[in-house]
């Protein structure tokens, strides 16, 4: 019985991983996607740590400059720390309760599949269960690659008593303090859009086709840093974005 | 390089001076103190005792380089002489010491050299040097000179007086400096003999690291002096607790005194210390506190009929200076501007310095975590003297006012975090790094008031000084234009403070005195301000009247001269 449930618990692992992996090549890119790119992982390192949304994801962004670096730019390439990172959350979490996770959050499955630090902050927290002694810095790690999980291990440090206060979540705290603080001194408001999955899936139908032509592309800037990525993705250098007299213009 | 001879020379025997004075006073008291201690308290009530001692020297105008001179070597001869012993050696640091020692010291060469370099700070260059030059040059106070800022205690300015006789204006830089070096000490030794080395150790590199603490400390303010006497009075308080010796009181008198003669805001260490002392026998504290603190108010009540000048004027009515005045003062210095939502101001205090001057680094986020000491009998007292000592900041918003709760506070969050593994050190070398000048503009607004370079050949005398006093002080030109066309005897009259250290004339401002506030009145209705004794006029482009005065110069009588960084110089005709 016993082998049978961690059979299938395997198992569970190994579509849950297909599922990420198929996602991640399918699924259009997102506006954030698009915007991680633009702002964190195109520009240099040290551009990235400055820029007003580095906050947000340049770790996530140094990972995916190796990716995309080492396989040439694409949905998945973006995406690839991701899915490293699933990997990396089932084979350190202990089955038991990576099955809960997965079975209790299904949302979890697309942070895996998606280039935003969510997935990260899940895979270092895993870390931190498998290896306590740097559990503090493995969350840390955490809560800097994605800072809204400062406010669940927060309340998991306060619940657990002044112990793992002292010794988890002060050094936690510390390490994406000295990880965050200069990216949260420049931080700005993130850029509201209402471009949604239906508008990114047809920024991608509509540039498809116009591989390989000379145009002139028009778009809102609401949508310009996906046309920006696929412009790169697809190597179309001839593509000129611009509001002059456009051939082909993009709206919503 | 011959320039930092006598600027070290300045500084160290200002220094010796005190420290004997300190180490004859301990020697006659006898208290028990440690080697580290017995420096630290000797160097702090000896600075209280030099200061009174030449606080009486300006009022029967002795205040002569020889008198001080003589008086250092006596004092420090007479300490070699007495043979004062060893003091009680006490329990080891812990060996992590050496990393907070490396940060201390790195950090300690930049200060030295801003120091060394020539003042460039805007009161240090201002009042705080312009009264000491004023009274060296008088060989005591100026009773002519009325404005406001020649009312407030001059404690520490009279240490500066003593610097800047030997040494010039550096040397008065430079006691400050000490002062803030004997804060870290206090704060290491407070750590060591109260069992929160780590805390005491990680609380020193905090403080002294701080940019706002070392832009000031290094310059020839009085903030440091003021934090480092409180946190004194703070220290001796609970080692009256600890030890319950009679003697002490003496010497918290002293201290919570000089508080006082330091700045007005340091009134507060005196009520502090006489509630943490309750049920005690309070005639020393008393009457060693009313020697420092009250020849200030006498001087002032005799001088301008207000004891407290400029400050409570409504109950001492007096010529010099008028309600009204008063409370346009006050009320400038609490006017902020630009903050929309209660957020941006700890962002501003620790990060950015942008609406308010100066900055205390953006360590200082984590300062909530010091709630955690409030568990510890210790935590939950540094933590309501943090909060008592930063109430001045009510009254002035600037990132200094809150410097004399700030050991308190930066103790308290390493009580907090002192057995969170590798934290300690970690922060304050995180700390340390955001402090450098390089490393500041990545956080830190632009215009943000901090030290921006390290002036090693300016200080060694290897550039010369002129070019860096014009990069920093925009009225520095004023200098070669007065001494062009403004005689010794003349009077100049102006609506803003300038940079008087630098200033060898007479100079009216506007808002300092009732003087001051006629003439200006008189120059905005378009009357010529000659009748009142004034042969030139220095307006600023940003002055309410300005361009009121531009228009009428010729019907006022005024005659332009130079102009430049928004400043018009005018010749009364």
């Amino acid at each position: 019985m016993e082998r049978l449930s961690t059979a299938s618990i395997k198992a569970f692992f190994l579509a849950a991983l297909g599922v990420s992996v198929y996602l991640a090549i399918t699924r259009p890119l997102t506006f954030g996607e698009a915007t991680l790119w633009n702002d964190l992982v195109r520009p240099s390192a040290r551009a990235a740590f400055f820029a007003p949304d580095a906050w947000s994801g340049w770790l996530y962004a140094l990972l995916a400059k190796r990716t995309v670096g080492l396989f040439r730019l694409s949905e998945l390439t973006l995406r690839l720390p991701a899915i490293l990172a699933g990997i990396c959350y089932l084979a350190l979490l202990p089955r038991r309760q990576a099955f809960l996770i997965f079975g209790a959050v299904p949302v979890a499955l697309s942070w895996f599949s998606i280039a935003t630090g969510y997935g990260l902050a899940l895979a270092f927290c895993a870390a931190a269960w498998r290896w306590q002694r740097v559990a503090p810095i493995l969350l840390g790690l955490a809560i800097a690659s994605s800072p809204v999980f400062a406010l669940p291990l927060g309340i998991v440090a306060v619940v657990s008593g002044l112990g793992a206060i002292e010794k988890v979540a002060i050094p936690a705290l510390v390490t994406a303090f000295v990880l965050l603080i200069v990216p949260l001194s420049r931080a700005a408001e993130p850029v509201k859009t209402s471009v949604g999955s239906r508008e990114e899936a047809a920024v991608r139908s509509a540039l498809q086709p116009l591989r390989g032509q000379a145009l002139r592309i028009s778009a809102p800037p609401d949508i310009l840093p996906l046309v920006e990525f696929y412009k790169a993705s697809y190597r179309q250098r001839q593509w000129q974005i611009t509001d002059r007299d456009p051939q082909v213009r993009l709206a919503f | 390089m011959l320039r930092v001879v006598p600027i070290l020379f300045g500084a160290a025997f200002t220094v010796l001076t005190c420290l004997a004075a300190g180490l004859l006073l301990l020697r006659q008291l006898r208290l028990s103190f440690d080697r580290a201690e017995e420096l630290l308290f000797g160097f702090l009530t000896g600075a209280a005792c030099v200061s009174t001692a030449v606080f009486f020297l300006c009022v029967v105008h002795q205040a002569r380089t020889g008198v001080f001179v003589a008086a250092g070597v006596a004092l420090m001869t007479a300490a070699l002489w007495c043979r004062i012993p060893p003091g009680a050696a006490r329990k080891l640091l812990p060996t992590s010491k050496w990393i907070y020692f490396l940060l201390l010291g790195s950090i300690f060469l930049l200060y030295f050299f801003i120091a060394l370099a020539p003042e460039v700070s805007p009161d240090g260059s201002g009042y705080h040097l312009g009264n000491v030059i004023r009274t060296y040059e008088q060989h005591g106070f100026a009773w002519d000179f009325q404005s406001l800022y020649a009312w407030f205690p001059q404690g520490l300015e009279m240490l500066f007086l003593v610097a800047y006789s030997l040494g010039g204006m550096p040397a008065a830089a430079m006691i400050h400096l000490a002062f803030l070096c004997a804060l870290a000490g206090l704060l290491v030794c407070y750590g060591r003999r109260f069992g929160v080395p780590r805390a005491g150790l990680f609380a020193a590199v905090l403080v002294f690291a701080s940019p706002v603490v070392g832009l000031v400390g290094a310059s020839a303010y009085n903030d440091i002096a003021l934090a480092t006497c409180i946190y004194a009075v703070f220290y001796l308080t609970e080692v009256m607790q600890e030890e319950s010796n009679a003697k002490l009181l003496s010497l918290l008198g002293l201290l919570a005194g000089f508080c006082y003669s330091i700045k007005y805001t340091g009134w507060i260490a005196m009520p502090y210390a006489a509630i943490a002392l309750r049920r005690r026998r309070m005639m020393p504290f008393v009457s060693s506190a009313a020697a420092v603190a009250l020849p200030w108010a006498i001087r002032n009540w005799i001088w301008v009929g207000n004891p407290f000048a400029p400050l409570l004027t409504k109950w001492f009515p007096n010529p010099f200076y008028s309600a009204d005045l008063e409370a346009a003062y006050l009320s400038d210095l609490r006017h902020v501007e630009g903050f929309h939502h209660w957020w941006e101001w700890p962002l501003d205090l620790t990060i950015y310095g942008a609406k308010l001057p100066g900055f205390l680094g953006p360590v200082f986020l984590l300062a909530p975590l010091a709630l955690l000491s409030l568990r510890l009998p210790q935590g939950r007292k540094l933590l309501a003297a943090s909060v008592v000592f930063s109430l001045p900041f009510a009254l002035n918003p600037a990132a200094r006012f809150l410097v004399p709760g700030l050991p308190f506070l930066a103790l308290a969050m390493g009580l907090a975090m002192q057995n969170s593994p590798a934290v300690l050190p970690a922060l304050a070398a995180f700390h340390t790094v955001l402090a450098i000048p390089a490393v500041m503009p990545v956080y830190c607004a632009d215009w943000a008031w901090r030290i921006r370079s390290m002036p090693v050949r300016v200080a060694l005398g290897l550039d010369p000084g002129d070019s860096y006093l014009q990069r920093f002080i925009p009225d520095y030109w004023i200098k070669a234009a007065i001494e062009k066309y403004v005689a010794k005897s003349q009077t100049i009259f102006s609506f803003d403070t300038r940079p008087d250290a630098y200033l060898d004339r007479r100079i009216v401002v506007g808002y300092e005195s009732s003087e001051g506030s006629r003439i200006g009145e008189a120059l905005s209705r378009g009357e010529s301000p000659k009748r009142y004794g004034i042969d030139f006029v220095l307006v600023n482009d940003r002055d309410f009247t300005s361009e009121a005065i531009k228009d009428n110069a010729k019907s006022i009588g005024l005659t332009a001269l130079e102009q430049r960084n928004g400043t018009t110089l005018y010749r009364v005709d």
